[in-house]
């Protein structure tokens, strides 16, 4: 993904995180479901990202099209199903679909190494940026270690409940801590701390058209939102 | 436990950003000055790696199930590096399965945060005991879900008083979460205590 692209894409999610008004919030997200279409990213990798925060939206589903409103749509006893909280989930739903999508976009696009380091470039600290790289680096390899420890719990005829949980986890952090000073020793044998002279993709004429054309859209959409109140 | 994007409007979220920026870049200040920096590095990036994981972990509490925080034995163990830790674990599981969100994640830093950084307190000024342990814990589940509901009603409603009712009841409903995840934090402590008594502060 070009640097243009990235800031372009972060732009739209401002703006679009901050419309207030179904049509503008309706036809940015036609938008982002366009811009994902081209990609050529898989829309399964949608949905895994849609899939986890849907409890609190059917949660918000449920409480939202109930809140106090002047346009009753249906009324049982007090429960009143208002216009107004209708119109407030289909804002509230499209947002989250819209950033959603965008975040996938944004980040499904080019291996997080890339990312780092054109936030790096960016100036965002390096410190950070480690700290990310390095815990993203060793989720997967405790994973494994973790999969392998509920194994052996398994078939010394155990299952994982609190009690069983406390001595596991705190194994986990005895051994995690014991790892990571065997990584500081492999760090400091690479140069670990020395400037850093990598070269993250440069800005080019591209990239003043990419951001060009996505912030002209963010900024267009917002100035419809403007006139729509 | 963590705000989804598209919930909080721009009025919660880029004060959000702009408040946990301001304070993560001042705790990467005050751990650039505590001398070399990359020792801590990967003990915190391990750390964070577990409670990643450990977090994701469902641990059957009849008649349901519950994912555990943790971060108040996150604000423990890391002291001044729970912060970044914290910034990096939601922004992981903001990446890898979109829990929580990219332009809500500067208001989950503070939820998260600030029962982490209490939590860590309240274990140092007991002095490492027991009872502080499990303070922690409670502390961090507490404080983490007093401050997720709050931003949910304020974000949602404009009636105070259902709103101090509701975030009542919703405290009151995660009251057993807060013991489980005291006991855990103080049965995780009082292992290591055992084990590697040089991992607590």
């Amino acid at each position: 993904m070009r640097p243009g692209q990235f800031l372009g894409l972060l732009t739209l999610m401002g703006v679009g995180a901050s419309l207030g008004h179904w049509q503008g919030i309706a036809l940015w997200l036609g938008v982002s479901l366009s811009l994902y279409g081209r990609s050529g990213l898989p829309w399964t990798a949608l949905w895994l990202r849609w899939r986890y925060p849907l409890g609190l939206l059917l949660v918000l589903g449920l409480l939202l099209p109930f809140q106090p409103g002047e346009t009753i749509l249906w009324q049982w006893g007090s429960l009143r199903l208002t216009g107004e909280g209708v119109l407030s989930l289909v804002r509230v739903g499209g947002r989250f679909g819209g950033l959603v999508t965008l975040g996938g976009l944004l980040l499904g696009s080019q291996p997080l190494g890339q990312t780092l380091a054109m936030l790096r470039h960016w100036g965002i600290p390096a410190l950070l940026l480690d700290l990310l790289g390095l815990a993203y680096r060793y989720v997967f390899v405790l994973h494994v270690d973790w999969q392998q420890m509920q194994r052996a719990l398994w078939l010394r005829g155990g299952k994982l409940d609190i009690p069983t949980l406390i001595p596991l986890l705190g194994s986990l952090v005895v051994r995690s801590v014991e790892r990571s000073e065997r990584v500081y020793q492999g760090m400091r044998l690479r140069g670990y701390g020395q400037p850093w002279v990598g070269d993250p993709q440069i800005w080019q004429r591209q990239d003043w058209l990419w951001l060009g054309g996505l912030g002209g859209l963010s900024v267009g959409l917002g100035i419809l939102d403007s006139f729509l109140g | 436990m963590h705000l989804p994007d598209g919930l909080l409007p721009p009025s919660l979220w880029i004060p959000g950003w702009g408040i946990s920026g301001l304070w993560l870049g001042l705790n990467l200040r005050q751990i650039q000055h505590r001398g070399d920096p990359g020792r801590d590095l990967p003990r915190a990036s391990l750390l964070t790696a577990v409670f990643f994981l450990a977090g994701s972990v469902q641990v059957p509490v009849p008649p349901a199930s519950v994912h555990l925080l943790l971060n108040g034995l996150l604000g423990v163990l890391l002291g001044p590096w729970a912060l970044p830790a914290i910034t990096v674990g939601l922004l992981l599981q903001a990446i890898t399965f979109g829990h929580g969100g990219l332009t809500s994640l500067g208001v989950n830093i503070l939820i998260m945060g600030i029962p982490a950084l209490l939590a860590g307190w309240l274990y140092r000024l007991s002095r490492g005991s027991w009872l502080g342990a499990f303070m922690a814990g409670a502390v961090g589940v507490g404080g983490a879900v007093l401050l997720f509901w709050g931003t949910v009603l304020l974000s949602l409603g404009d009636n105070p008083e259902a709103e101090r009712q509701a975030l009542l009841l919703l405290v009151l409903a995660h009251s057993p979460l807060m013991l489980i995840e005291g006991g855990i934090t103080a049965g995780v402590i009082g292992f290591l205590r055992r084990v590697k008594p040089q991992l607590l502060p």
